[in-house]
């Protein structure tokens, strides 16, 4: 029943302005795909543009082996859970759910039997009988998603479905939906704006910036080997430290100076090979800064502004040179504030990122894993 | 399959035709009927513009310019009609606009919800009186013979009058009897208005110390000041506008000179006097002159409402 | 406005000579239907007399009686219902579908079509031109005509519009993916959806139905078609400017005053039972097509 779904070359106008500027990609059937970025990337409306309910100004969009761009949402083998949840409120859940079911005329057995089906995959066989306004955002939801269910579809599309739960219950539905995935198989496109989501719901992410697509890759890619600053500051959560600094080459050392009293040195032939005179990134994650030093670390200087304990672990927020960065320690230790302090910064999960303070650079990453990237 | 996607606006007009079809099926029956009933009218307009007779028909009937135009501005019936508009019209605006304000403001100061529903409920009742009742109210209340007025005048010693026959009298009765009537319902607006006052600005000046007819000076009047402004000007472009259905009802031969209006004037020489193409210059006046007023007022209310009152 | 203040004494008596002042305007506002509701059940010798004030003298009901009695009362009101209901459904089954399609942002032609619409509310051809294509479409005396030539007013398709377009087009789109085409989505989505706006509509088409006179007036012949208030008319103002008929009605019973307080007592008897289910909507009304920015 899943079906792959193929983007090429996609691009949306609106007027003169491209929201979608050429996206390509290969989404494999029974994947799981999210398309996550910062507000205005375009993921929504390429979302929109799989969907049918935007035209499409430029590219393919292929559904299985067929073309759609000029399919009627109904003809595409899709369905959709909406942000906010566009239930119809004068019909109660069962009406809701077999809407469309009932639209295209089917035979009563046979809706009836499929919304028991949904019923029960989403636990909805109490409030069947419900109006929406009695139901809660969690049910709502799952209503949404029903219906969707029901069509059968070859992909689901999701468009920010979490964003209007609270924090507790946005955790909850993340589960449902990934079990739902587990046992459904159908391939999904899940649009969201929270990185959390997209970690623990995907098996690919896609990133989007500015209509184009900064790097596809799954969680554990993104997170370990990002192309550019702007998904290494994005994946991770609190996000990669990114601190602007300039290289020298001093002796047989590159030299990354991050403020007066702070510098690391890269000694590896390829790493001098970078040169010196250029404005880069340095990027390590709060987890990579350690307050004990270790086999392949170097030693940072820093001043703690700030100590945020969260019961497991701490969050210390510091100051090196005239940046800041946050570390994540362990929460039993006590840190003082507003004093000096020495991090020890794994050069194995070390990062440099161009600099290129162009606002359309793509800050792509020259070094990481002790190499320099290709 | 093969065709170029092309962007939105640029999409060729069958296409739209073809995806929109449904929209426009149900768009037909009221355009049509906008066709029908109210543009067809308006190439009936030409009749002001000829010498009809009904002998001829619209077609033969011979074409005289602005001769008609001519003619009702030498007309002192024509002539008294218009200046009877303006007036009865700007005396309504000066007197009658102030009141549903008024009747907002005192509306929205008093405490009790029971009171105030049950004077709601009964100040906005007249408006859903149709005029042939109040016309038959204002009769009955004012009748030389049984009418409460007068006998409330001859108790006290005063004179019987029938006021109805008295051209003096008339934009007395009619303004007031137009405020009894819409006053109430027209006060909605501003209530509404009123409500939307962000009730800190009153908590503030409470703390401040300031009585109830201070707030209402110094916050809910400027707060509102905006919809009242709109609001008259508005009714400014309908300066043309009097109930002739209502006029029609209360005037009489007698009372002509200062009740008979542009509107009433149409009705009595076009519809009961088939003057047809003399009465329709009239209507085209009035239809001309109304939608400049319309027109300049709009302007004028978009220029208020952007830049605010203050 | 403010919830339970405390107020100072200067306070106190300005609320107090405020809620007396509206008081006696709603009274003012009681009195000429209260009087005119009395002097229905008075007798016709007290009203000639003048001794009616605030309740009924001698009272009968053979003013309401007499009214009651004649055929053509019965007759008018029937015609108002049937103009009433057939006129307000006839409006919006043609308004509502049309203010459904021009809330669609993707419909083309769709400023213009909206300027032709508008633009009638501020320039009509006039009483004239009206009357004589209604007499070309030959609609003088017909009932169809009264139905059908007033059965759009601009304003209503501009109200139902902006609601269409306040709903989120999340409901469309649901629709569209569950493959509804846009009848579909208008009839089983959007007009659930629009109830308090359709009751409005319904119930500023319904009121102006009951209440108008003149259009009935000028249009009908047939006395067997004409409506409530054109009888109203007929009864109360043409006899009472004709002063003929009333020595012809005056009695001991009744008189041309009772008979004419009867007339109006019974026709506003409909508007006044249901104006209470009214309030509730008419206030939104006036606020969804109110003062906007």
């Amino acid at each position: 029943m899943a079906a792959t779904v193929s983007l090429k070359n996609v691009v949306k106008h609106y007027g003169p302005v491209p929201v979608v500027n050429g996206i390509d990609l290969e989404i494999q059937s029974g994947e799981f795909v999210v398309l996550v970025g910062p507000s205005g990337c375009g993921k929504s409306t390429t979302l929109r543009m799989v969907a049918g309910l935007e035209q499409i100004s430029g590219g393919t969009i292929a559904i299985g082996d067929r073309v759609v761009n000029h399919l009627a949402p109904k003809d595409r083998g899709v369905a959709m859970v909406f942000q906010n949840y566009a239930l119809y409120p004068h019909l109660n859940v069962r009406d809701n759910i077999s809407f469309g079911l009932r639209l295209a005329s089917l035979p009563r057995k046979t809706i009836e039997a499929e919304v028991e089906r949904a019923a029960t995959i989403l636990e909805l066989g109490a409030v069947l009988d419900r109006l929406p306004a009695e139901l809660s955002g969690g049910q709502r939801q799952r209503v949404a998603m029903g219906r969707a269910i029901v069509r059968n579809p070859a992909v689901f599309l999701f468009d920010e479905p979490l964003s209007n739960l609270d924090a507790k219950l946005r955790t909850q539905m993340r589960a449902e939906i990934k079990r739902l995935h587990a046992r459904l198989g159908t391939t999904v496109i899940y649009v969201t704006h929270d990185q959390l989501e997209a970690m623990t719901l995907a098996d690919r992410i896609v990133v989007m910036r500015g209509g184009v697509i900064e790097q596809v890759g799954t969680p554990r890619d993104l997170f370990d080997a990002p192309a550019s600053a702007f998904v290494a500051a994005f994946i991770g959560s609190p996000p990669m430290n990114l601190l602007p600094c300039t290289s020298a080459l001093v002796g047989e050392q590159l030299q990354l100076v991050l403020g007066p009293d702070a510098a690391l040195h890269l000694t590896a032939p390829e790493a001098l090979a970078l040169g010196g005179g250029r404005s880069l990134w340095a990027g390590v994650r709060p987890e990579d800064l350690h307050l004990q030093p270790g086999p392949d670390t170097q030693p940072l200087h820093a001043w703690v502004e700030l100590v945020e304990p969260l019961g497991a672990e701490s969050l210390v927020h510091l100051r090196i040179g005239d940046q800041t960065a946050i570390v994540r320690v362990d929460g039993r230790q006590a840190i003082a504030g507003d004093c000096a302090i020495t991090l020890h910064v794994e050069m194995q999960r070390f990062y440099l990122f161009d600099r290129g303070g162009e606002k359309n650079s793509p800050d792509r990453c020259v070094y990481r894993d002790s190499r320099v990237c290709s | 399959m093969s065709r170029e996607p092309v962007t939105d606006a640029q999409e060729p007009l069958l296409a739209v035709l073809r995806r929109d079809w449904m929209l426009y099926a149900m768009l037909a029956p009221a355009l049509i009927w906008f066709g029908l009933f109210l543009y067809q009218p308006m190439w009936g307009l030409q009749i002001a513009f000829k010498d009809f007779s009904a002998f001829k028909g619209m077609a033969a009937s011979p074409w005289i310019g602005f001769e008609h135009f001519a003619t009702l501005f030498q007309n002192d019936q024509f002539l008294r009609a218009v200046g009877n508009t303006l007036t009865i019209s700007l005396y309504s605006l000066v007197l009658a606009s102030p009141v549903p304000i008024l009747l907002a403001l005192m509306i929205n100061e008093v405490q009790s919800q029971g009171l105030r529903k049950s004077i709601q409920t009964v100040v906005y009742l007249p408006h859903f009186i149709s005029v042939v009742i109040l016309a038959g109210i204002v009769m009955a209340v004012l009748s030389p013979t049984t009418g409460l007025v007068n006998n409330a005048l001859a108790a006290m010693g005063f004179d019987r009058s029938y006021f109805l026959t008295k051209p003096e009298w008339f934009r007395t009765i009619y303004i007031s009897s137009n405020i009894w009537k819409e006053a109430g319902f027209d006060s909605i607006v501003y209530l509404a208005a009123i409500m939307g006052i962000n009730p800190a600005l009153y908590e503030s000046a409470q703390v401040d110390g300031a009585t109830r007819w201070q707030m209402i000076w110094r916050i809910t009047i400027p707060s509102i000041l905006p919809t009242i402004a709109v609001l008259l000007v508005i009714r400014l472009g309908n300066v043309l506008e009097v109930g002739y259905e209502y006029i029609v009802l209360l005037y009489q031969p007698a009372t002509f000179e200062t009740a008979d209006v542009i509107s009433t004037y149409i009705y009595r020489q076009g519809v009961q006097g088939a003057r047809y193409d003399l009465a329709a210059a009239a209507g085209v006046f009035n239809a001309v002159v109304a939608l400049v007023l319309v027109l300049g007022a709009n302007k004028l209310s978009r220029r208020i409402t952007k830049t605010g009152v203050f | 406005m403010l919830s339970t203040p405390i107020y100072s004494s200067g306070d106190r008596w300005f609320g107090r000579i405020n809620a007396t002042l509206l008081a006696v305007f709603a009274l003012c506002t009681l009195y000429p239907l209260v009087y005119v509701t009395a002097l229905s059940f008075s007798s016709g010798a007290a009203a000639t007399s003048g001794r009616v004030w605030l309740w009924p003298v001698e009272w009968t009901i053979a003013a309401h009686q007499h009214v009651l009695a004649d055929k053509m009362f019965w007759m008018s009101y029937a015609n108002t219902l049937f103009y009433t209901v057939l006129g307000t459904l006839t409006s919006l089954a043609l308004i509502i579908p049309a203010a459904y399609a021009l809330s669609k942002p993707r419909l083309r032609g769709r400023r213009v079509i909206g300027f032709v619409i508008a633009f009638t509310m501020w320039f009509h051809a006039g009483m004239i031109p009206f009357f004589l294509n209604l007499r070309d479409l030959e609609l003088l005396d017909s009932r169809v005509g009264i139905i059908i030539a007033f059965a759009i007013n601009a304003f209503n398709i501009i109200l139902m519009r902006n609601f269409f377009e306040s709903v989120s087009p999340s409901f469309e789109e649901a629709a569209r993916m569950d493959g509804a085409n846009d009848f579909q989505i208008l009839w089983k989505v959007y007009i659930p959806l629009a109830k308090p706006a359709i009751a409005t509509v319904a119930m500023l088409c319904a009121i102006a139905r009951w209440n108008g006179y003149f259009w009935a007036m000028v249009l009908l012949r047939d006395e067997d078609k004409i409506p409530l208030q054109v009888y109203l008319k007929k009864m109360i103002i043409t006899v009472v400017q004709t002063e003929e008929a009333a020595g012809a009605m005056a009695t001991q019973a009744f008189s041309l005053e009772t008979v004419t307080g009867a007339i109006i007592v019974l026709s506003m008897i409909p508007v006044i039972v249901v104006y209470p289910m009214l309030q509730k909507y008419f206030t939104k009304g006036v606020m969804m097509g109110g003062v906007k920015e």
